[in-house]
């Protein structure tokens, strides 16, 4: 499991994290703020949140292949 | 959360170490010793954990309770409040992990019933809401200590509220049963006059609502329905719980039920009459992003369709509260929250 936040979330989440006990859950975080952005911006967010995805689908099968 | 500190005897170093920790609301704390402590629990059980605070999963023991009763100068007999507002506030449909990390400045008011309220010495008179009565202001400030320090909703890290807001210091109440036309609030959850209880609600902070002028309870209902309109409220957007209150000021409430009004007939019209135009509430500030029944969103296929502000006229919570005087307030609540009524054991 990885868990979607933007830069003003971090810190929240990195704490629900730590308090849930659960500190290696993989965080792919992008720019803030998500609400009320252009067309652009929206992609722009995407760009950044799409490689990581995929950074960490590929962990992922790495660590399952063992 | 629960480790027990050693702190000098000393009143200034404990304000000093509470800034550096970041413990509390940045007022000065009231030290607590380990008598003020027990004297605050009373012999209950102090290992005795009522659950875990959100978002940072503070276990909440009736010694840590206690402890932030005692900081936040409270009178011994606060715990047994306390503790059902705590209760109240981990019930799932509060959804206190909203409400404590949200950017929207939500803030649980809690609102004291029954003989308790009177024990106490809570004010539901004349400024209700603000400073002067140590029962409403110390109460409310033990539930924001233990959100702080318990559930770590501190500015900027637990708690992303943008502003902010005077709620989040302290925000308790009880009813003026002397000046009400209605039963109390709690007998709508379905619990007996004589039972003392809290309710716990979402909410932003009040919007005055000022009616000098009307003589018929329709007329000044209608006024607050206005207030209940404006786009900016979360709740156009989200009805995961879309808890609004209403204030009424002694005066009103009196007028209105002078004129056959009951609690439930307010609730009803302001349903109705907070409604707006689906065109207009395409303007708000998350429809794209809205949460609606499926019931809504069929009426939202046509602009001309009504739809109201709230999802039930039960989520309208009718209170009569306050002093002398043509005022009552409508406040918007988080979208998130439902409030929830519990007895005092």
């Amino acid at each position: 499991v990885a868990m979607l936040t933007t830069t003003a979330f971090e810190p929240l989440a990195r704490m629900q994290m730590h308090a849930l006990g659960d500190e290696s859950l993989d965080l792919i975080v992008i720019a803030h703020p998500l609400g009320g952005i252009t067309q652009a911006m929206l992609e722009q967010r995407c760009g950044e949140a799409v490689p990581q995805g995929l950074a960490w689908f590929e962990g992922e099968a790495r660590r399952r292949q063992g | 959360v629960n480790a027990r500190v050693q702190v000098v005897a000393d009143f200034e170093a404990l304000q000093r170490l509470a800034a550096e920790r970041r413990w509390g609301d940045g007022l000065p704390i009231i030290p607590p010793t380990e008598e003020r402590v027990a004297a605050m629990l009373d012999g209950a059980d102090p290992d005795r954990s009522v659950g875990a605070i959100p978002p940072g999963y503070g276990e909440a023991t009736l010694e840590v309770l206690a402890a932030n009763a005692v900081m936040a100068g409270c009178q011994p007999k606060a715990l047994p409040v306390l503790v059902a507002a705590v209760e109240a506030m981990l019930e799932p449909q509060f959804n206190l992990a909203g409400v404590q990390a949200t950017t929207h400045p939500v803030a649980p008011l809690l609102v004291v019933h029954g003989p308790v309220a009177a024990e106490m010495g809570v004010n539901g008179g004349s400024g209700v809401l603000g400073p002067g009565v140590a029962a409403n202001a110390t109460l409310g400030r033990a539930v924001r200590l233990v959100l702080m320090n318990v559930g770590l909703a501190r500015p900027g890290e637990g708690d992303l509220s943008t502003h902010g807001g005077p709620a989040k210091f302290s925000y308790c109440m009880t009813e003026n049963m002397a000046e009400s036309p209605w039963p109390e609030y709690h007998t709508t959850a379905g619990l007996e006059p004589s039972d003392s209880a809290v309710t716990v609600i979402g909410l932003e902070a009040p919007h005055n609502v000022q009616d000098h002028q009307s003589t018929t309870g329709a007329r000044f209902a209608n006024i607050l329905a206005d207030a209940m309109r404006e786009l900016g409220h979360n709740g156009w957007a989200i009805s995961r719980g879309n808890d609004f209150a209403v204030l009424l000021g002694p005066e009103h409430a009196q007028m209105l039920a002078a004129d056959g009004w009951s609690r439930e007939d307010l609730q009803r019209f302001l349903y109705h009459r907070s409604c707006r135009r689906v065109g207009e509430v395409m303007e708000a500030g998350n429809w794209t992003g809205r949460e609606w029944p499926v019931w809504m969103n069929a009426l939202a296929e046509n602009p001309e369709n009504l739809v109201p502000a709230v999802r039930r006229p039960e989520e309208i919570r009718v209170f009569v509260t306050g002093g002398p005087g043509k005022h009552s307030a409508v406040v918007p609540g988080f979208g998130g929250s439902a409030a929830v009524t519990r007895r005092i054991s």
